[in-house]
């Protein structure tokens, strides 16, 4: 009896500190919810936004000394509308009919985009070891012990009001107002909508500024529970909070409220009593280890695979959007053959031509950025494979690249294996990993799969890591992950120049292997599910084996493109090449350019490892004006406008699925053809 | 329509990336948190070759490596000075940052997508250039002045092509590192320059002879004694050892300090009453089971391997849960001023360790004294950082004393290699022998370990720090594990 009451109040007691984490976790479900239902837009730049608001908060309480409430209204009621309203204005008001995942690629852009521009624009830096104000005085000093058993903060305790209060107020908005009926009119058909009389610009413009209201609130609240204000640590928290969206299948508002508690409770009751039984019971303790860490994801996998109701209904879609165009055919299937010839023959001298100057004429820094180069382009060529033919998101590359990579390290370092060989076994793992991920989720598509990739993302990067036998255990403490270069008979790959050499023949390789891929039966099954599964399934393709084979092709790819990265570096150096957020950023990049084509992938391994050096430090105007001395006094402009122009590159991806690269090559073919017909007499 | 829907997005494009670009080429006159940090030519005064400058007044000390400025024409006792060549001036052709009037380095360090938010490249380079300050206003050496020739910030991952930029331009002797991700270090140890780094990658280090820390990394895996000695001076009997489940290197040292304290069990009375290396990193849900489960265990002492974040909320929970007064913490990452006056009585008992002598303790030597005197004055804070550079920047310019005025890079590497088999920089760190301590420390081995096992810490008290022991640092002999108490320790005396 005792024992029961004692378990009893542990875990009441745990449930009770959960509840904050909890709140934390409804709090940006019914973000994400509320995004959703008004706008069609699975929000993942919900964190970005909160951020914002955080970070201007934090800005005007400490370094401006202004009280809470103008802090409040500024941060909040001002620049997180503005926000929504200029986002809404300037780009999701021309996507309302674009697919739910070019939506979701834009967001991902502009999740990595939003926070370093307003770090620049704010003159912003992460802020580590300082208690973060709240919206409450002394919120983090005054406690109150409603149950005798756990004690919550001010801040703590206005979280929790909010969420309850925002979760009312936003169900009647929903149910009982004209405008909550006229802003899910709005997302299921801006064009049906406006036939009945609704101002749809108007209203999806409230509903941007209203959501973006909210996102700023939550990151005021939120700011607290941590001692750090930086924009990864958002990201994390709104992954996490995915699982509670999900539960409430994006669209219910009271289900997201308990998702987001649930998942607080269940992660505090879990660390209250597992410890315990493994003390007990020592076959949990391997459990314990590896759950405990990455218990957020797990629950975000393990919904999305296990709830069949998630990813089993359509997406929502404009009923009017059967009357747009489907997408066109590539640019090079549709012009003159000659024009083709000429221009690839263009390509190839192009490409030598810089190849052979590179070769003979450059430094190590600029050998090793192509290098780079062409390495990331094989990487990019996976997501060519899996998004540009097969039509699906999947944000977990860089975890098959860190399989490869890996491998090499540890058949290299263990088993003092021929470092190619290494890498080919990489690959085969990676591929492996790939396929057996596939199968869970198969019946995924669209913005559930994303996500469901991005959790074993993380799940990787939690878990699989520490392994010693993945990332290197007591071996790494020691020495790092140190990769050697490889060796072919008498061929050492040891200097600059060799490896370079090496990196184009994988490249030309793996570029012709997908073009086989794309042009075989495979490609042709997969291009045509892309364009309607329905259509497809009714004349007896199966979905299923070209699915598996696209994630296993791609994994492979992405594997031995790590490994190569790996060699190429010397070292895995997990966290910045291979890290969960890497793969969102290669994505957007690949995307951008044009996921359908093997000149994408090139161009957009160029991008990645060549825009900075030449265009941002002003290495090609140097070029030009002949000396870094007659450089502008802008140069070299910060790094980090890197990330921002490519994030928001990405906003080219929902109006042009095709990529930047694919539709001037449509345009100039169009424009070509026009002249070809004007100039033989026919009408344009 | 499409083409006017461009327009706005043109427009906004262009006009930011043009704002972004002007904001880079500001005059350095913005707040705090400003992040920008173009590659900089630092036009130290300069230094001329004349009597005026009367370079035979100063003088190094090669077992303190310390340099020392008297008003003397001459040294008082030539033998003593190790170097007394050091105002030679040697014309040299060839070698790479060298001219007739200069020795120019390069720094390469992070700045902008720094997560931690902690000043590291700014502060860093201040501690170099007071450095250079102090010596080039003592006349230089070998009658050449030190120039900081760039400054670069690597945007977090961009330190390898930053050292291979350095390696291509071939503009600077050698190279000073402040990183949070040192992908670079290989390439610049393979190009043979001399790097001096700030030492957090302790993997990316060991067994790269070029590479300098301003400490080496020990045995990670070995216990120690430090610990236990710090459990017994706060009274504590029952330990707690805190550790990140995500990181290897975490837990791993949570479970040295756990090993550390059972093995010295007996002779002190202490045991290790809570272990937990599987926290999610950040403590996104917070520490509350946890903590309930140390108070059920009656910890009365928590020792981390957590940054200072994660200390921060574990302190506020301890407080929640009413038994903050009733435990004492050990910091590993919290040697911050700022950090701990903002959290008021928080931290009050808690201790913080350092792997240089802390500023709490008088260390009586020049190199000290003119830290104190120069850093400020070159606008940097006394803090961690900035010492960390001075450190790098005394290594270097002993290596240029070793290497002789005919010096190149391979000659200072071999120069501290070499000769400088107790440097302890006048006794701000405890002495590294470079001849040995490049290779990776393996349990058991102590070949490659520090002579001896020297911890200076400190307490936090009304916000501040206070110092508690008698010297700088307190030392137990390498090689032993049997428990013995610290021998008070002065690597200055």
């Amino acid at each position: 009896m005792i024992l029961a009451a004692g378990f009893i109040e542990d875990l009441f007691r745990g449930i009770l500190q959960g509840t904050p984490s909890g709140a934390v976790y409804a709090l940006i479900a019914l973000g994400f919810v509320l995004t959703y239902k008004t706008s069609g837009v699975f929000n993942l730049a919900f964190g970005a936004q909160a951020y914002i608001s955080a970070a201007l908060y934090f800005k005007a309480r400490t370094s401006w000394g202004w009280p809470i409430a103008p802090a409040l209204i500024l941060s909040v009621f001002v620049l997180a509308p503005l926000v929504g309203l200029i986002l809404e204005r300037l780009i999701f008001r021309h996507l309302r009919t674009s697919s739910a995942v070019s939506k979701l690629v834009v967001t991902i852009g502009l999740s990595v985009a939003l926070p370093e521009l307003f770090n620049w624009a704010a003159r912003f830096t992460a802020v580590a070891g300082r208690q973060i104000t709240g919206i409450v005085p002394d919120g983090a000093g005054v406690f109150y012990d409603p149950f005798g058993l756990y004690r919550y903060n001010r801040d703590e305790l206005a979280m929790m009001a909010v969420v309850l209060v925002g979760t009312v107020l936003l169900g009647v908005l929903f149910r009982f107002t004209m405008l909550g009926l006229a802003m899910r009119a709005v997302v299921e058909s801006p064009r049906m909508s406006e036939l009945s009389g609704i101002a749809s610009d108007r209203v999806s413009a409230f509903a941007w500024a209203l959501s973006s209201t909210f996102a700023g609130m939550a990151g005021v609240l939120i700011a607290p529970r941590f001692n750090s204000l930086s924009s990864p640590d958002f990201f994390t928290l709104v992954v996490i909070a995915v699982a509670a969206a999900a539960i409430g299948r994006l669209v219910s508002l009271p289900r997201a409220l308990l998702g987001g508690l649930g998942l607080g409770w269940f992660i505090a009751v879990f660390n209250t009593f597992l410890p315990r039984m493994a003390d007990d019971y020592s076959w949990l303790r391997p459990f314990q280890e590896n759950l405990t860490p990455s218990l957020p994801f797990i629950v975000l996998f393990a919904i999305l695979v296990l709830w069949r109701a998630i990813g089993s209904e359509r997406e929502t879609a404009d009923p009017l959007s059967g009357v747009d165009p489907p997408p066109p055919a590539l640019a090079a299937s549709e012009r003159h053959y000659k024009l083709t010839l000429f221009t690839r023959g263009l390509g190839v001298m192009f490409f030598t031509t810089v190849g052979l100057v590179v070769y003979l004429q450059a430094d190590v820094l600029w050998i090793s950025l192509v290098t780079k180069a062409a390495i990331m382009a094989t990487i990019y060529l996976s997501i060519t494979v899996i998004t540009g033919t097969a039509g699906q998101i999947s944000l977990c590359q860089g975890s098959f690249g860190a399989i490869g990579a890996f491998a090499v390290f540890q058949l290299a370092d263990r088993y003092d294996m021929s470092v190619l060989t290494a890498m080919v076994i990489g690959a085969a793992i990676a591929a492996v990993a790939g396929a057996v991920l596939s199968l869970p989720v198969l019946r995924l598509g669209g913005v559930w799969l994303a996500i469901a990739t991005l959790a074993f993302a993380f799940f990787f990067d939690a878990v699989m890591v520490k392994f010693s036998w993945v990332g290197g255990g007591d071996t790494a403490l020691l020495t790092g992950t140190r990769v050697p270069r490889p060796m072919l008979g008498s061929i050492d790959f040891a200097s600059d120049k060799s490896f370079l050499a090496l990196a184009v023949i994988v490249l030309v390789t793996v570029s012709v292997v997908v073009i086989q891929l794309r042009e075989g039966t495979i490609g042709r099954t997969l291009v045509a599910l892309r364009g309607s599964e329905v259509a497809a399934s009714s004349i007896g393709i199966s979905p299923v084996k070209a699915r598996i084979v696209a994630f296993t092709v791609s994994a492979a790819i992405a594997g031995l493109g790590g490994a190569m990265l790996a060699m190429h570096q010397q070292n895995v150096n997990y966290i910045i090449n291979f890290g969960p957020v890497s793969s969102l950023f290669w994505l957007v990049v690949v995307v951008s350019l044009s996921a359908r084509t093997v000149e994408g992938a090139v161009m957009a391994g160029s991008a990645f490892a060549l825009f900075e050096p030449l265009l941002l430090r002003g290495e090609l105007f140097a070029w030009i004006l002949r000396g870094e001395d007659h450089l502008p006094g802008l140069f070299p402009i910060a790094g980090n406008w890197r990330i921002i122009l490519f994030g928001f590159m990405a906003i080219q991806f929902a109006r042009h699925p095709e990529g930047m690269v694919e539709h001037s090559k449509r345009r100039s073919a169009v424009r070509i053809n026009r002249r070809l017909a004007a100039r033989n007499g026919a009408r344009p | 329509m499409s083409r006017r829907r461009y327009t706005p997005l043109a427009i906004c494009a262009c006009l930011v990336l043009l704002a972004g670009a002007c904001g880079n080429s500001g005059d350095g006159e913005g707040e705090a948190g400003e992040t920008t940090v173009p590659p900089t030519t630092i036009e130290d005064t300069p230094v001329e070759k004349t009597e005026t400058n009367t370079p035979s007044t100063t003088r190094a000390d090669t077992s303190t490596g310390t340099v020392t400025t008297t008003t003397e024409t001459a040294p008082d006792n030539p033998e003593i000075d190790p170097y007394p060549h050091r105002d030679d001036f040697v014309a040299l052709e060839d070698v790479p940052g060298v001219s007739d009037d200069e020795i120019a380095v390069a720094v390469i360090g992070t700045q902008q997508g720094n997560p931690l938010g902690t000043c590291i490249l700014d502060c860093y380079v201040t501690g170099i250039r007071a450095y250079f300050d102090y010596v080039n206003d003592a006349g230089g050496i070998y009658g050449r002045r030190l120039v900081i020739e760039e400054v670069l910030d690597d945007n977090l991952f961009g330190n390898k092509d930053h050292a291979l930029k350095v390696i291509a331009d071939g503009n600077s002797l050698a190279v000073f590192q402040a990183t949070l991700v040192a992908s670079g270090w290989g390439d610049l140890d393979d190009a043979d320059i001399p790097t001096f780094v700030w030492n957090i990658h302790g993997t990316e280090a060991v067994n790269r002879d070029a590479i300098f820390g301003n400490f080496v990394v020990g045995c990670t895996t070995c216990t120690n004694r430090w610990l236990p000695w710090l459990v017994s001076q706060a009274d504590a009997g029952r330990v707690a050892a805190l550790g990140y489940g995500i990181s290897e290197n975490s837990k791993v040292c949570s479970r040295s300090l756990a090993d550390s304290i059972d093995l010295y069990s007996a002779e002190l009375g202490i045991e290790v009453a809570y272990f937990n290396d599987n926290l999610a990193y950040g403590l996104p849900n917070g520490i509350g089971p946890e903590v309930t489960q140390m108070i059920e265990a009656d910890v009365d002492f928590i020792a981390s391997c957590m940054d200072l974040n994660a200390m921060l909320t574990l302190a506020q929970e301890l407080q929640r849960q009413g038994v903050r007064d009733q435990v004492t913490m050990y910091h590993p990452n919290s040697y911050d001023t700022g950090f701990v006056e903002s959290a008021g009585d928080l931290f009050d008992g808690d201790y913080v360790s350092l792997l240089f002598a802390a500023f709490e303790y008088e260390v009586d030597t020049p190199l000290r004294h003119a830290y104190n005197q120069w850093v400020p004055a070159d606008g940097g804070p006394v803090a961690e950082q900035t010492i960390a550079g001075w450190i790098n920047a005394d290594l270097f310019v002993t290596g240029l004393l070793e290497a002789g005025p005919a010096f190149d890079r391979q000659s200072v590497i071999d120069g501290i290699n070499t000769n400088q088999t107790s440097y302890s920089a006048a006794g701000l760190i405890t002495p590294i022998d470079w001849s040995r301590q490049h290779t990776a420390v393996v349990e058991g081995v102590a070949d490659h370990d520090y002579e001896l096992e020297c911890v200076s810490a400190v307490r936090i008290q009304d916000g501040g720090f206070v110092g508690f022991q008698p010297e700088p640092w307190m030392c137990w002999p390498s090689g032993t594990q049997g428990w013995s108490e610290p021998v008070p320790t002065d690597f200055a005396g």
